[in-house]
């Protein structure tokens, strides 16, 4: 397939990517075993081993349960990706969009998410587009402030004056995030899942008032395919707008029509500092709230969100500085539930900083650091890559890192230090060869945790890019 | 004599005749005519100014004769040369003409002495003598004066190609903006004076749509025998371009005439794909041996270079969607929205500390990925699924874990479903549970639910909850 379908469609005009990776990832489960109680000490923070794993030690029972680092395993994951849009099929605005991978696990006793569907149709759609009007058919996905819908169906969108885009789209529904039909790919791993497939009905309007301004509006809903309920049924509201001197804002929001509540929404407000533009900063406010579909219990479950405020600045000093910087603070809507003990950190805050230093024309260093804390758990991490543009075609990259992590509704915390190769080499036009090795060591520092973080990856790809788009060269 | 010697005395004899030979022809290439001073009182003796062509002008060699015919003076040679090559246009005749009833017509040794030499210690003409007449208020001739009155087109020189290249080049040729703002102007009211100096092919080396331009056809090309300087292609970069969310504006102000002077429809499609062909068709294809036009790199628009963009470009997506289909096709978001296979967007331990990100919500995981199939499936094979036992279990640092954990699950209750199926939770929030707690919130519609979705209901409830009474959180 790989090698017909680019000669088949390449004099038609096409612009496409086949990726072939390979991934190793090696892990370390964790399992549930026991200990004697009479070997249990206790100390400040409970029950815990000798070597101070966390113990639990049911009442009565001459037995204790921790979980403990399994034995190594790892995964070979093997994908295959083609992907191109093809024009000039023969009728004027006819266009075709296909995304294909296939997967297979190659070896490992743990199986990587995924790998064990072989095949999958991201996308494939044919779509004539004739200015005034767009269609297109097949599987496609449809994006907007409600996130990405996938479906196997028609969408018709209408742009009659030049300031406003109408679409209409409905189909077969896929599962959120997956290419499939929610009864094929999901069954088995779910309760309460009907064994029929579902449709997707929807609509947009886009509202462009001024060139680098739009407004968008969206009402989607997905119902069984026997129309006995509803899944999805949602709206959302977008708008961008670029003004004078490089101000740019973004916001979005959406309202769950359901359960009939407000979803996620945000506001982003972009300007540069001074005239040279050295400096830009960033605010943004957000509210979070995750959304679940009708067919599952979570959403009754009245999940609630934060509100969070951030502040990123990047400094351009020069050119081969780039330094860049963000603070964020949220806070935890009122859960409603009852407080045992001790309430839950309802803030939490996030810092970051980093540079990119061009050093000399074929070396760049970026350098970051990121401290989080807050509900759930919290992170203190710092990354640094050195690049080296080997040539025109080679480009080798070592990258180091080391965290610290803390997770709050278990003991687990972990200080990992690790650090890698990479490489990427232009092998010719748009095909190149990429991969690395990266090791991960944990330091335990007198308190094992749970889990082994020791581990390994490693990948390796090759991409070929093939064709090129129709415009260029001669127009038929 | 030895043998040495005789090649000695060959060579000198050879060098002898070489030189003899070469002061024969500097005597016919330039007449002496500082040694015939006293012989010739007017230089019209000898030559017909007013002649149109050159060799009239000149005498023929019989006039020579007359006096070097071996008996009176030796016999010379001599034959009119032809002049190296010029891009002048002048005419002796009409200068003589056009004077000749002024107080002070022009004559011989107006342009060929300088005074006050004698008339028989001539020179050559100097063009600063043409422009104190033919341009006599100009600060720069080479911006002043009309070039096609002395001057012929470069086309129709034999210059060589040094001459060319270090023809003068005029002042306002050297001034900001002039490639930009000038030099079309110029040309359009005129390309005689570009002509003087430059050939079609300058003007076709930059300019993509040189077959479309008159101004451009109206300088004549350069004949095989000119062998040009070399040069290269220059952009100079419009003040134009320079101006905020020019990546997003220059599709209004795009003009066919403007825009292809320097781009190729290469340019367009650097960054856009799937333009529709009418606005293709507007620009030239870059083609062998014409001019390459603008090169141009895919940088991304500055929206792009937000330090949060690769997490919070959702919104500029679903508002203007259309903006992003300028450059990316489809799969350009497949690239990393359908969990890729390479390390693109996650680094590569991140499974390590992807904890933080889960539970804060700063990456919305299911955005991208299935909580059920991706999360789940490898939480379960990690050991990290819950085995639905109410028991504290894995939340070892929480021994209360059963009552506490109400806040942690509303919070992050997409966190709770990477480990935790819908029957784990019904243990006790249904109403066949062991505490059949309910956990509906504060603001919880039921009927609104339910009208949307009865069958989910009943995966708690037994019978029709709105009218059995449903339980207080």
């Amino acid at each position: 397939m790989l090698a017909a379908l680019p000669c088949a469609v390449t004099a038609q005009g096409v612009l496409g990517t086949a990726t072939t990776t390979a991934r190793y990832i090696e892990l370390r489960p964790i399992v549930r075993d026991t200990v004697p109680l009479a070997e249990v000490t206790v100390d400040g923070s409970g029950r815990a081993t000798w070597n101070g794993i966390p113990v639990v030690c049911p009442a009565g029972a001459t037995e204790c349960e921790l979980f403990r680092a399994a034995g190594e395993e790892h995964a070979v994951a093997l994908t295959q990706d083609v992907s191109f849009t093809a024009w000039g099929l023969g009728v004027r605005g006819l266009s075709a969009t296909v995304q294909l991978r296939a997967r297979a696990n190659a070896g490992g006793g743990f199986v990587w998410p995924r790998t064990d569907d072989a095949f999958d149709a991201m996308l494939a759609y044919a779509e004539l587009d004739r200015g005034l009007a767009r269609v297109r058919i097949g599987r496609q996905r449809t994006l907007g402030g409600l996130g990405f819908s996938g479906y196997d169906g028609v969408s018709v969108r209408a742009d009659p004056v030049p300031w406003l885009s109408v679409e209409g789209y409905g189909g077969r529904s896929l599962a959120r995030g997956l290419s499939e039909p929610r009864n094929q790919v999901l069954q088995g791993l779910e309760s309460f899942l009907p064994d029929r497939s579902a449709y997707l009905l929807g609509g947009s309007a886009t509202f462009e008032p001024w060139r680098g301004g739009a407004v968008s509006a969206r009402y989607q809903r997905e119902i069984w395919s026997d129309r006995s309920a509803l899944l999805t049924e949602r709206a959302s509201v977008e708008m961008r707008g670029d003004f004078a001197r490089g101000v740019s804002v973004a916001a979005a929001a959406d309202y769950d029509l359901a359960f009939g509540r407000f979803g996620k929404a945000s506001a982003t407000v972009r300007a540069p500092l001074g005239a040279e533009r050295k400096l830009w900063l960033e605010a943004s406010a957000r509210h979070y709230v995750p959304y679940f579909e009708l067919w599952t219990i979570w959403g009754f479950f009245n999940p609630v969100g934060f509100d969070e405020a951030e502040m990123r600045a990047t400094w351009r000093p020069s050119p081969a500085v780039l330094v860049r910087g963000s603070a964020a603070w949220r806070r935890y809507g009122e859960t409603d539930t009852e407080v045992v003990f001790s309430p839950l950190e309802d803030q939490a805050t996030r810092w970051g900083a980093g540079m990119h230093w061009t050093a000399a024309p074929a070396w760049s260093v970026d350098g970051s650091y990121m401290l989080e804390r807050g509900f759930g758990a919290a992170l203190s991490s710092a990354d640094v890559a050195v690049r080296w543009q080997a040539g025109a075609r080679l480009a080798v990259t070592a990258d180091g890192s080391a965290f610290q992590q803390v997770e709050e509704f278990r003991v687990g915390e972990g200080t990992v230090v690790g650090g890698g190769l990479g490489f990427e080499y232009a092998v010719r036009g748009r095909t190149s060869v990429e991969g690395g090795y990266n090791v991960y060591r944990q330091t335990f520092a007198g308190r094992p945790g749970l889990a082994d973080w020791n581990q390994s990856r490693g990948w390796a790809a090759l991409r070929v890019g093939f064709g090129r788009d129709p415009g260029r060269g001669r127009i038929p | 004599m030895s043998r040495t010697r005789i090649s000695v005395l060959a060579a000198i004899l050879l060098a002898m005749a070489a030189a003899a030979v070469m002061a024969t022809q500097q005597r016919q290439e330039a007449f002496p005519h500082r040694r015939h001073e006293g012989l010739f009182p007017l230089c019209t003796g000898c030559h017909q100014p007013e002649a149109a062509e050159r060799a009239a002008r000149f005498p023929q060699p019989d006039l020579c004769a007359r006096c070097h015919d071996g008996t009176q003076q030796r016999r010379v040679q001599w034959t009119l040369t032809p002049p190296p090559p010029d891009n002048l246009s002048f005419d002796h005749g009409e200068h003589f003409a056009a004077t000749a009833n002024e107080d002070t017509p022009v004559e011989c040794r107006t342009c060929h002495v300088r005074e006050p030499e004698p008339s028989m210690r001539v020179v050559r003409a100097e063009g600063a003598l043409c422009v104190q007449c033919h341009a006599h208020q100009a600060q720069d001739h080479t911006l002043d004066a009309d070039c096609a009155t002395c001057h012929v087109p470069l086309a129709e020189t034999a210059l060589p190609t040094e001459r060319i290249a270090a023809l003068p080049r005029p002042a306002d040729h050297e001034r900001p903006g002039f490639i930009l703002e000038a030099h079309g102007a110029r040309a359009g009211s005129g390309t005689a004076a570009c002509s003087v100096c430059h050939t079609r092919e300058r003007c076709t080396s930059c300019h993509v749509n040189a077959a479309s331009v008159a101004a451009i056809g109206e300088v004549p090309a350069a004949p095989a025998r000119l062998q040009l300087p070399g040069f290269e292609a220059h952009y100079p970069e419009p003040a134009s371009h320079d101006v905020a969310w020019f990546e997003r504006t220059h599709g209004d102000v795009a003009s066919a005439g403007e825009c292809a002077a320097c781009h190729t429809r290469e340019s367009c499609t650097t960054c856009h794909v799937g333009l529709p062909n009418a606005l293709l068709a507007a620009l030239p294809a870059r083609a062998d041996g014409a001019a390459p036009g603008v090169t141009l790199e895919r940088v991304a628009p500055i929206t792009h270079a937000a330090p949060g963009f690769a997490a919070d470009h959702g919104p500029l997506a679903a508002a203007d969607g259309a903006a992003c289909s300028q450059c990316h096709t489809a799969n350009a978001c497949a690239d990393c929205h359908d969990a890729p296979a390479r390390p693109v967007y996650h680094p590569a331990d991140f499974t390590l500390r992807h904890s933080t990100a889960a539970y804060g919500g700063r990456l919305e995981c299911s955005n991208c990925h299935d909580v059920r199939v991706f999360c789940q499936e490898c939480h379960q094979k990690s050991g990290f699924q819950a085995v639905g036992r109410l028991g504290p279990g894995f939340h070892t640092a929480e021994p209360l874990w059963l009552l506490r954990h109400g806040g942690a699950a509303r919070r992050g209750l997409e966190s709770c479903t990477t480990c935790h199926t819908q029957r784990n939770c019904l243990q006790c929030h249904s109403t066949l549970g062991a505490f059949q707690v309910s956990p509906h919130g504060r603001d919880f519609d039921a009927r609104r639910a339910q009208e949307r979705n009865a069958a989910i209901c009943r995966a708690c409830h037994v019978g029709d909850p709105l009218r059995a009474g449903v339980r207080e959180p």
